[in-house]
């Protein structure tokens, strides 16, 4: 293809060398926003061009990750909130890519199993979009993502412990919708609750 | 187990100790405090089964959430938006054209004062509804705006529809409904074959003093989804968007799509005088039981007919 922009390209370069490794995980917050793939490919790509149009703003040297993410949660917020009346349409299995996320990770599983992973995305999805938008974004930022505090607080642009009582509220309300799915507690030991980074490094 | 008894403290106590275990999973504890933590756990089963749900809700999230898609054609989607957004903010540049059939369409102009009204035949409304872009008209709004920008040929340069016609039918698989009929005041400039949402599509390209719009025609067959989107047969809907108007339909198994860059009012009736005979003459029958057959043995693999 040609491009007849030939304006400053090092701009133009320097924004898609900062913006390409994190299109995935765009992607994929914006999917928990919205549960929906098209909508969530829009928001994503909204947010590319609000960022590119406010790139004269990123500070060079700091969190882009941040930075972009501030742009995907406002954009994502004004989403939900515009959409708040708007009932969304169930996913479907079809070849245009239109697939319910994790559809993919059926294979291997027995029917009995399968049937109670379905179970608990489909609600998990659900109990994720009944959350405000404003806790979702924190929660999918922390739960799924593992972002830290002070990162959240960047993206989202409130205090850290704005993020700590989203988060709490956030998880309480998942605990209370999906708590069904989890087994009654036999334990009296200690679960295990080192950090990821120690757990990673006992793998190694 | 330590049995301690239930009163402010100890719910104090507790709920401090909770608080420590969520951020221990958020890996924002403080290890200093943690050893006394851990012996509260061993003391308190409902600390401790407290804890274990929310490791086990964390991991379930984590795993039933993900979603590893291949990103790179939402790359390839946000790389041309770029581009359309750097072409459009750079309109000397923008207006550049290469192309012999381009360098009549893009020459710069004011939209022509009057279209004449063609025959209504469709219902009309504004999408107040719906408010999510089909997937098939932000791709071939897309399309539009890369084709726009490159300044490319056209891949037939003709205003005779038979011509068009005789080119696209060797190349889909679908059979194109191409009326003469010709909105008032537009030329036809030609046609494109277009690949995009795992198919084939035609396009046909119309001009007026400087203003372009492109009528996509693309078999219905394996996009349910979108289609969810976009009103009953003989509905016209438009969607505005990055400064384009899209005006989207179905009729007979076919889903059309005109993406212009002039205003909606005139993009409305452009689209109900092309779009009424494509209506009026469809398809031959005998064509259409072919195609179809051909077209799910297609969809099914996936692979557009060669």
């Amino acid at each position: 293809m040609v491009r007849l922009w030939q304006k400053d390209n090092s701009t133009r370069d320097e924004f898609d060398q900062l913006l390409r490794p994190h299109v995935e995980l765009l992607y994929r917050t914006a999917l928990r926003m919205t549960a929906d793939s098209y909508l969530a490919e829009d928001l994503v790509q909204e947010t590319c061009l609000r960022a590119f149009r406010s790139f004269d703003s990123f500070k060079k040297g700091s969190n882009f990750r941040a930075w972009i993410y501030r742009i995907l949660s406002n954009a994502a917020i004004d989403n939900a909130r515009r959409n708040a009346n708007v009932s969304f349409i169930e996913w479907d299995d079809d070849e245009t890519g239109n697939v319910r996320p994790g559809a993919y990770s059926e294979i291997g599983r027995s029917p009995e199993v399968h049937v109670l992973h379905q179970s608990f995305m489909n609600d998990a999805f659900k109990a994720m979009m009944r959350l405000s938008p404003e806790i979702r974004i924190v929660v999918a930022l922390s739960i799924l993502e593992e972002f830290s505090y002070d990162e959240i607080a960047q993206s989202v642009g409130c205090p850290v412990g704005t993020v700590k009582s989203r988060l709490s509220r956030g998880r309480k309300q998942l605990q209370e919708e999906l708590g069904e799915y989890l087994p009654a507690n036999k334990n009296s030991t200690v679960p295990n609750l080192r950090p990821v980074a120690d757990r990673n490094k006992a793998k190694d | 187990m330590k049995d301690e008894p239930v009163n402010s403290k100890t719910e104090m106590r507790c709920q401090s100790v909770q608080e420590s275990v969520l951020a221990r999973l958020d890996n924002e504890s403080d290890e200093a405090v943690w050893s006394q933590i851990e012996k509260h756990l061993l003391s308190c089963e409902v600390c401790a089964g407290f804890a274990e749900n929310s490791i086990m809700m964390n991991a379930r999230l984590r795993e039933e959430l993900k979603d590893d898609k291949d990103t790179s054609a939402l790359w390839s989607r946000i790389v041309r938006d770029l581009d359309a957004e750097a072409s459009s903010t750079d309109s000397a540049q923008a207006t550049v054209s290469r192309g012999k059939a381009a360098g009549g369409i893009f020459a710069a102009g004011a939209v022509a004062a009057v279209m004449l009204a063609a025959i209504f035949a469709f219902p009309f409304t504004q999408n107040d509804q719906i408010k999510i872009t089909p997937l098939a008209v932000k791709e071939s709004m897309n399309d539009f705006l890369t084709f726009k920008a490159s300044g490319r040929d056209l891949d037939v340069d003709s205003n005779e529809p038979r011509e068009l016609r005789r080119w696209l039918v060797k190349r889909l698989d679908f059979e194109v409904p191409l009326s003469s009929a010709m909105p008032a005041g537009f030329k036809l400039a030609g046609a494109r074959l277009c690949a995009f949402l795992n198919r084939r599509s035609a396009a046909f390209m119309y001009h007026m003093d400087g203003n372009l719009a492109s009528v996509y025609v693309m078999a219905e067959t394996g996009l349910d989804a979108i289609l969810k989107r976009v009103p009953r047969n003989n509905e016209l809907t438009v969607f505005l968007s990055r400064g384009l108007t899209n005006v989207v339909w179905r009729s007979d198994g076919l889903l059309y799509v005109v993406v212009a860059d002039f205003p909606e009012k005139e993009a409305v009736r452009f689209a109900k005088s092309i779009g009424d005979p494509f209506s009026v003459f469809p398809l031959k029958i005998t064509s259409v039981q072919e195609n179809q057959t051909v077209l799910a043995a297609n969809s099914a693999a996936k692979v557009p007919k060669g």
